[in-house]
């Protein structure tokens, strides 16, 4: 028998301690993370490996042998956060605060509170002896939230030993208890997630003395490419994945059938959440012009975070950006320049995908588990274009206030959440590979 | 009393400026002390007296006088220049190049150049032994391209014995030359009032994939689009009216009446810088990451009101046109607009120069469309002038504060001379 009151508080005290190692990214620093969570596996026996991308950035390896009657399953998580803006916060955002039943901290729910839970499952499966038909491949990987090139996208490329399982689970889709403004349970796993292809906008005009205004003024051309691209509506795009995603919620009573097409359309539109699923996003991030209060600026530049839907070309994308902005004063290019096409989806019929929705709805009578797209980028997007059905599925069911946690201001996730995900996590793992 | 040799004098204010220009007093930082310790390295070599004082650590100012001791003419100059944008220049904005003619450098015209005038003038005033029956005093002040807070403004604090002067001369208003044969010197009286402002206002922060209508970039962007497109009112004030009229009267134009100079500020965004209160979006910055949606954006624009214009009031307009709650408006540099008479003896004086120097020149008031140090010295009811003796073609105006500014060596003999001999004439028994 699991004392599961023993495991939440160790899960609790792993998931303080981790979330105090800063992996603020850039610059990463990773290898203190890696080094923690290796220290703690290793602690059960078991052996480790270390490989090191960067200069103080490490992958985490560590794997539970099977019998070799069926294929590996990775659970895969990122050890890097993406950056504070600390005076939006109300408490110290790398100290782990445990406050009224929540733990704050940056990478709470993006993902630390998984790679937790996916390590609380590695660690039970060792200590519990079971026999196992798969490999369970335990890897926390550097570098996701600035494109992976130090983290999976390099293990791939270096390390194809590591990645050569049959399934994976890491980040990409989770519960969330209210959907559409009704509470729910609705357990999204993702299979299919958006391409990213961020634009960089560069104006140049003509400088001068801020005194005299002139009409070739970069910070003016570029405000007026952005109103264009603001007031551009792309309308809706439904891709087989989505419509059989809104085919299993409007079973569910979660959204109208898909013969009215118009309340389908407005329902949509109310969520940027489930907008952002059904669009190519366009989102300004960040603006750059002008040195000095008095001086006309020669150059002004933007950074817009765009979101491209399978099988969108990202080169059309930028034409087509290039047309609406229609002016020629005005560079459109990406801000990657290496990223890689569209990744296929994942086919989300698979026995993976069935002992989560079973492990789920034994559990909760009422849930809804649904195969999904995710509109952010994760590094899964690098497995399913070696032909691994890997899933997006963190098994908490986040209130709307933590989902706005991923990238926002005072990130967490409830003591609850952690301890419905240690069980799940374990549940699922056990299930399918033993 | 020689004859000065004008080849000679101007050759080493050549070779004076060259070596100025190489000495990058970018403000910010500024890290003016630099040029202040070249120029009292040039003060101590001709045996004249200085003070310095430091206003912050690496910017100091400097002050030194010569015969009676209060009182005269203050021939004022800033040491520091606006920031260069190195990618748009053809040569090397701190390499005081000396190449067709010209000495470049930022700071050529705004106002190093006019330094080293002032500078030779002084030194020539000393070399000459001319016997002062009024004070001179040299002036090098920092900070006056960042609202002169570590410069006059520190100065009128701390120093206010320097500041003891009837008359002050500084930049202001540069001499034009048309390519049809005009030529004529700008006398500036007075100057447009800036206002600078920065705008602030926050949003919802978030992931970038999620466009949620609640971002501070666009809020921004749209507010900022609505101030571009504000129409704002012309008025001629008296002493545009003056200039235009002399402007007519030199040839330099033939826009004569109001009406007429109403039409051509549609067309000359120069003139109507000068016939209206303008706003100019000069900075925007916000974001932290691509794929992160800001928490807050911020923008600054470089307002200036025509002398008589109320600020309350404008500021008042501003906020309807941006016509968001959201955006918080703080007010980061407020000044008062102030005017010098144009009937003195100063005034009288340069026109003579001019006429017997420069065959065919004229004079004309002007308003600073900029600002300057002079406001400091007009508020405290000291007549100071806008008053550059060089005469440029516009494609060497736009230089100041643009790319490859630079200055003629005929300019150099001009500006020495014409401003030699209107301090002379000022100054001497």
């Amino acid at each position: 028998m699991i004392d599961w009151a023993a495991i939440q508080r160790e899960a609790l005290d792993i998931f303080v301690r981790y979330l105090q190692i800063d992996t603020t990214n850039p610059p990463g620093n990773e290898k203190p993370a890696a080094r923690f969570l290796g220290s703690l596996i290793e602690a059960e026996g078991l052996e480790t490996e270390y490989i090191e991308t960067q200069p103080n950035r490490e992958v985490l390896v560590a794997r539970l042998r099977g019998d070799g009657s069926k294929g590996g399953l990775m659970l895969c998580n990122h050890t890097d956060v993406v950056p504070v803006e600390a005076r939006y916060w109300d408490m110290p955002a790398f100290e782990g605060v445990v406050r009224d039943g929540r733990v704050y901290g940056r990478g709470a729910v993006d993902m630390k509170g998984c790679g937790v839970m996916q390590l609380i499952a590695f660690l039970l499966l060792k200590r519990q002896g079971l026999p196992l038909k798969r490999d369970v491949v335990f890897c926390a990987v550097p570098d996701e939230e600035a494109g992976s090139a130090w983290g999976m996208g390099w293990l791939c490329k270096h390390r194809p030993d590591v990645v050569d399982v049959e399934f994976e689970l890491s980040e990409g889709g989770m519960g969330a208890a209210r959907f559409a403004g009704k509470p729910a349970r609705l357990f999204s796993v993702a299979t299919n997630e958006k391409l990213a292809a961020g634009l960089k906008l560069t104006a140049v005009g003509t400088p001068g003395h801020g005194s005299r205004p002139h009409e070739d003024n970069s910070a003016i051309h570029l405000m007026r490419a952005l109103l264009r691209l603001h007031e551009w509506d792309r309308g809706i795009t439904y891709t087989p994945d989505t419509t059989a995603y809104l085919e299993r919620l409007a079973d569910a009573g979660l959204m109208p059938p898909a013969s009215d097409a118009a309340a389908v359309e407005a329902q949509i539109r109310r969520s940027p959440a489930l907008y952002a699923a059904f669009v190519n996003t366009l989102n300004v991030t960040m603006v750059n012009s002008g040195i000095k209060v008095n001086v006309i600026p020669a150059k002004s530049e933007a950074m817009l975070d765009c979101r491209l839907l399978p099988g969108q070309d990202r080169e059309a994308w930028r034409q087509e950006v290039i047309r609406r902005v229609d002016d020629d004063r005005i560079e459109v290019e990406f801000v990657t320049r290496n990223a890689t096409g569209a990744a296929p989806a994942a086919d989300w019929d698979t026995e993976l995908f069935w002992t989560i929705n079973n492990v789920i709805k034994e559990s909760m009578e009422d849930a809804v588990v649904v195969p999904s797209m995710t509109v952010g980028a994760t590094d899964n997007r690098f497995l399913r274009g070696r032909g691994i059905p890997a899933y997006g599925f963190i098994p908490c069911l986040l209130s709307p206030e933590e989902a706005a946690g991923f990238h926002g201001n005072n990130e967490f996730l409830t003591v609850e959440n952690l301890n419905m995900g240690c069980e799940l996590m374990y549940e699922v793992v056990r299930r399918f590979c033993c | 009393m020689s004859r000065i040799d004008w080849d000679a004098a101007t050759a080493e204010a050549v070779a004076l400026l060259r070596e100025y220009l190489r000495i990058d007093t970018s403000n910010p930082p500024g890290n003016e002390a630099l040029a202040v310790e070249f120029l009292a390295g040039i003060l101590s070599a001709e045996g004249i007296a200085f003070e310095v004082a430091e206003s912050a650590p690496g910017r100091s100012n400097l002050f030194a006088r010569l015969g009676p001791p209060a009182g005269g003419v203050c021939l004022l100059n800033h040491t520091d220049v606006v920031p260069v944008e190195r990618e748009y220049w053809s040569v090397d904005p701190f390499g005081g190049e000396l190449s067709d003619g010209m000495v470049w450098g930022r700071g050529a015209l705004d106002m190093k150049g006019m330094g080293i005038f002032e500078l030779m003038t002084f030194i020539l005033l000393k070399r000459q032994g001319v016997e002062l029956r009024e004070s001179v005093t040299f002036l090098a002040a920092a900070d006056e391209e960042a609202g002169s807070a570590f410069g006059v403004s520190w100065i009128e604090r701390h120093r206010p014995a320097w500041m003891d002067t009837d008359l002050v001369i500084n930049e202001g208003a540069y001499g034009l030359v048309s390519s049809r044969g005009p030529q004529v010197f700008q006398v500036a009286p007075t100057e447009k009032v800036p206002l600078w402002v920065k705008l602030t206002v926050r949003g919802r922060p978030g992931h970038g994939s999620v466009p949620h209508g609640d971002n501070c970039a666009e809020h921004l962007v749209q507010a900022l689009e609505r101030v571009t497109r504000w129409q704002r009112e012309l008025r001629i004030v008296p002493i545009m009216r003056s200039h235009v009229q002399a402007m007519h009267a030199a040839g330099f134009s033939n826009v004569a009446t109001d009406e007429a100079a109403l039409a051509e500020a549609q067309r000359s965004p120069s003139l109507r810088a000068r016939l209206s209160n303008t706003v100019t979006v000069t900075t925007i910055g916000t974001g932290i990451k691509v794929n992160v949606i800001p928490a807050e954006a911020t923008a600054t624009l470089d307002c200036r009101l025509l002398p008589d214009a109320d600020p309350d009031t404008f500021l008042h307009e501003l906020r309807d046109v941006l016509d968001d709650e959201r955006m918080q408006v703080e007010v980061l540099n407020r000044f008062i607009g102030a005017e010098s008479p144009m009937d003195t003896r100063f005034v009288q004086v340069v026109s003579d120069v001019v006429a017997e120097l420069v065959e065919g020149a004229q004079i004309a008031p002007e308003m600073t469309s900029g600002f300057t140090d002079s406001r400091i010295y007009r508020l405290r009811g000291i007549p100071a002038y806008g008053f550059v003796p060089c005469l440029l073609q516009p494609e060497e105006l736009a230089g100041v504060h643009g790319h490859n500014e630079r200055i003629s060596v005929e300019n150099i003999r001009l500006g020495l001379q014409v401003l030699y001999e209107v301090v002379r004439r000022l100054v001497s028994a």
